[in-house]
């Protein structure tokens, strides 16, 4: 395999956008108990 | 003084980068130290690794070689928790020693800045990269 070598004079410039996973479904209880 | 060459030929240098990538290239993020070659096994963790267009960019223009973010080049679900430390543009999506560019990495620094560190599951997505032909 070719291998390029980069001059020492040039350069690379990027940028990424990084999101973190979805967030769980909260579970909502549906069982609330009657208040006494 | 530093090598200087025509403007055609600092492109036809940075179209070598396109011609090397072939078919299939992908953006590896790694965290761990810059291994010494592109096709230097890393000692660290691969993060994230972004499928790159057929080819990987146009033309150069002017020794600037614009890497084509359409469609954009995404990892919907990062493979591992980490802070980048480098890239490479690699002939494989995991490969370790098929690398054929590299350079640096870091939150908010390096030659790619990432706005965040990178959790497991996650989406990356490449917006710009640009390699430029410093010889003119």
């Amino acid at each position: 395999m070719t291998v390029i070598v980069i001059g020492e004079n040039d350069s690379i410039c990027g940028t990424v956008l990084v999101s973190p996973p979805p967030e769980p479904p909260v579970e909502v209880d549906t069982n609330e108990q009657e208040a006494d | 003084m530093a090598v200087q060459y025509l403007a055609s030929l600092r492109s036809t240098r940075m179209d070598a980068v396109t011609t090397a990538c072939g078919a299939t290239a992908w953006l590896q993020v790694w965290d761990g130290a810059l291994p010494a070659t592109p096709a230097t096994a890393p000692a660290g963790t691969l993060l994230a690794s972004m499928a790159l267009s057929n080819p990987v960019a146009p033309a150069a223009s002017s020794g600037v070689l614009t890497i084509d973010v359409t469609p954009v080049p995404t990892d919907s679900g990062a493979n591992a928790s980490g802070t980048p430390t480098f890239c490479r543009i690699a002939t494989s999506e995991t490969g370790t020693t098929t690398g054929i560019v590299q350079m640096s990495a870091g939150v908010g620094s390096g030659d790619i800045s990432f706005s965040a560190a990178i959790t497991s599951g996650g989406t990356v997505t490449l917006t710009s990269l640009t390699i430029t032909d410093g010889s003119s």
